[in-house]
């Protein structure tokens, strides 16, 4: 088998220890690389239900057969972990350099287990793994603590690193490599829950690739097709494109999903930037389409324009001041927090606080308000500190709708702890039913099924039992892209991802790869990302969103910009989503209550798979 | 009213507009039901039905690239109305479908409501046309 390794490596940070294990070649040919892989590297290393924090819980790297080909937008690798937001599992994906180097030090994934005894770098080559105490790195950002890596041990390492909100354990800290996050989930906290501030890589110890010239091949095709209008907007806005457009279409959330769209929404959009010329655009290593567009301050600093740091930290909480989101969005990454859970938290916190029920601080409830720019920034040194009123944001609008009660679980923006993104779900119904269902949570990357919503073929203000099989197909694409790993803004550059994902693979690992098996293993994926869930304690009941998301638990709903016109969405009609649901286990080969009852062979693919090289 | 500028009323639709029938004639007066004549004039393929009067906002890289938000324009469904903007903005040519269908890269929504790739979906006055990139993720 070329293309891939056939092994990773198995570190215990309780004692530094490495061991290169074994990968046989039926696991890739299954599930591929990157998610897939580490979704059955996690149910392998992992036994029954454990603590996401706890020092046994794997911390899961994984490569993918794509990565380091120069295939556009390939340089990826996948994040894995339990999740101590959601107790789930936690699926991510990182891009740039770590991807390549990653792949280049000789494995297909690095298991990280165990607990380092003091504060410590974890530094991984193709010879061998090394762990340093790093104490002088605490308290650093995590881009800092790389560039104080690089200049102390070699400027050829690449570095994910932890921020201060890992190193205090709080639950949606990101995980951070040249300014890109495995940001959801909190996988920064499993890293700072292991003691272990940072880990870098080294190494150009490739795999051959299997025919280099079909391979050729398909690189051009996927050049000149990803530089074509099915990524302009990608090209030309970045993922801020949205914010305008979603704002008139009722799908922008605004206070706490109360609401949609406002008269102000201008004054964050791509377009008004790029008429101040305020934009400034940059690329990740093997990518052509240049989605990352930076904002360029008036001191001249830069900060990430993505359109979900400028939702959930400007709309959502009605703050439509550019300077002050940018700076919002500029201290989440200086701390490694994700942007979508800490401005989902205190949006449901301003509602509570508005509503009289926050819990109050030293006799008098914290000054949380919609709107209020000074707050906002004051909150997030607060939550990556765990002081005040920010250790209670530090746990979440889960947890922290847990702690309240008096009803507020009903407007908590979350599904399985995991705070919802930047699309209305009563606006986009078959995206609102793959949220509720998603095995990681709210993961709008997960389930796609917005693309099924605005394409003029349903009615996106219904949900309905006839149109799941093709939202499913939809989650199936994108588990087959998070295993090879492809960026998802070329899903549609490439014609036939099956066809084409098979003969990439082909190519590249020598053997044959066909269609079907390539939506084999997208379902077999699924099935792993449901037994893990099962297996940490997973019930139909979290298959769900907020109630007021539906149309018989609307509280608190106001009006938009035009005070004629109720701005909301209708609400999902909770007859239906149950029958609708039902219908996504059916398609999804689970049972009538969501549960994946695992075959003997695939049991048996689980505990074996591996040996000793 | 002359059969000639009957047949021109005929012609520009217009009947149950006289202000815009031009010269005006000593005790003209027009059918009390001309708006249904009209519709079944339309309708028998005697004459051209009004465009309706809509406004299509545009976003992302083809605002950027036109330096405009909104164009205001008649046009009777959407393949009209992405005519009229190709005709405006030839430059943009590169950003736009070529109003014989969306394709996959496109979306329409009418009035913040419903989607469609539908490039002969029927506008009606006041509407407003919101296209916008299919590529929503992100």
């Amino acid at each position: 088998m070329q293309g891939v390794h056939g092994r990773y490596w198995s570190i215990d940070l309780n004692d530094g220890s490495a061991s290169l294990e074994a990968l046989e070649p039926a696991i890739h040919q299954r599930f591929l690389g990157g998610v897939g892989l580490g979704c059955w590297l996690l149910l392998h290393e992992s036994t029954g239900k454990y603590d996401a924090l706890s020092p046994a819980a794997p911390l899961v790297f994984a490569f993918a057969p794509l990565a380091g080909t120069a295939l556009n937008t390939s340089a990826k690798a996948a994040v894995l972990s339990k999740s101590p937001l959601t107790g789930r599992l936690n699926d991510a994906l990182i891009s740039s350099g770590f991807a390549l180097s990653g792949k280049g030090v000789g494995a297909d994934a690095i298991v990280v287990k165990g607990q380092c005894a003091e504060w410590s770098t974890l530094f991984v080559e193709p010879g061998g793994a090394t762990l340093l105490p790093t104490p002088q790195l605490l308290g650093l950002d995590a881009e800092g603590a790389a560039r104080r890596i690089k200049a102390e041990w070699g400027e050829d390492f690449d570095v994910v690193s932890i921020g201060l909100a890992g190193e205090n354990r709080v639950p949606y800290a990101s995980l951070t490599h040249d300014q890109r996050h495995a940001g959801r989930g909190g996988t920064g906290a499993v890293m700072g829950a292991k003691r272990l501030k940072a880990m870098a890589v080294r190494g150009r110890d490739m795999p051959t690739v299997a025919d280099p010239s079909r391979l050729d091949e398909h690189r051009e095709s996927l050049r000149k097709s990803s530089l074509g209008p099915a990524t302009e907007k990608y090209r030309t806005t970045g993922t801020l494109g949205n914010l305008l457009v979603f704002d008139r279409i009722g799908i922008l959330p605004t206070r706490n999903f109360t609401a949609t769209g406002n008269e102000s929404a201008h004054a964050l959009s791509a377009e008004g930037l790029f008429e101040e010329k305020r934009v400034r655009r940059a690329t990740c290593a093997d990518c052509m389409i240049g989605c990352e567009k930076r904002y360029v301050a008036a001191d001249g600093s830069t900060t990430r324009l993505e359109y979900e740091n400028v939702f959930a930290l400007g709309s959502l909480l009605d703050i439509w001041d550019l300077e002050i989101v940018m700076e919002a969005s500029r201290l989440c990454d200086y701390y490694g927090l994700d942007t979508i859970s800490t401005g989902g938290t205190l949006a449901f916190a301003m509602e509570c606080v508005e509503r009289g029920i926050f819990p109050e601080i030293q006799g008098e409830a914290p000054p949380l308000r919609f709107g209020d720019g000074a707050i906002l920034l004051d909150a997030i040194h607060k939550i990556a500190h765990r002081e005040g009123y920010g250790e209670l944001l530090a746990l979440g609008s889960r947890e922290l709708s847990m702690r309240i009660g008096q009803g507020s679980e009903a407007f908590a923006p979350h599904v399985k702890g995991l705070e919802i993104p930047g699309y209305h779900p009563s606006g986009l119904q078959t995206l609102g039913l793959g949220l509720a269902v998603g095995t990681r949570g709210a993961d709008h990357n997960k389930s796609g099924a917005y693309d099924l919503d605005l394409s003029g073929t349903v009615d996106r203000f219904s949900l309905d039992a006839e149109r799941i099989g093709v939202m499913v197909d939809l989650e199936d694409q994108s588990a087959v892209i998070d295993s090879l790993i492809l960026c998802k803004f070329v899903r549609r550059a490439i014609g036939d991802l099956y066809e084409d994902g098979a003969a990439m693979l082909t190519a590249i690992i020598g053997t044959e790869f066909t269609a079907q098996g390539l939506r084999d293993s997208a379902r077999d994926i699924h099935h792993l990302k449901k037994l893990f869930n099962q297996n940490q304690g997973w019930d139909a009941a979290e298959d769900t969103l907020p109630a007021r998301f539906f149309t018989n638990g609307r509280s608190g709903a106001r009006h938009g910009k035009d005070s004629s016109e109720d701005s909301l969405p209708p609400g999902i009609d909770p007859a239906v989503f149950p029958v609708a649901r039902a219908e996504y286990y059916a398609c999804r080969g689970w049972d009538g209550q969501g549960r994946y009852e695992p075959s003997a062979e695939m049991l048996e693919i689980l505990g074996t798979g591996r040996g000793s090289v | 009213m002359t059969d000639r500028e009957w047949a021109e009323s005929m012609r520009t639709g217009m009947l149950d507009k006289p202000e815009h029938l031009g010269r005006k004639i000593a005790g003209e007066s027009l059918p009390r039901n001309a708006g249904a004549i009209r519709a079944s004039l339309v309708e028998a393929g005697h004459c051209q039905p009004e465009k309706p009067a809509v406004i299509l906002e545009l976003y992302g890289g083809l605002r950027i690239k036109t330096g405009c938000s909104v164009l205001p324009l008649h046009a009777m469904n959407i393949a009209e109305a992405i005519g009229v903007l190709r005709r405006v903005f030839p430059k943009a040519d590169d950003l736009l479908p070529d109003g014989k269908e969306l394709g996959e890269h496109y979306r329409f929504s009418i009035n913040g409501k419903t989607v469609t790739r539908d490039v002969t979906h029927p506008l009606a006055d006041g509407d407003r046309l919101i296209l916008f990139s299919a590529s929503v993720g992100g």
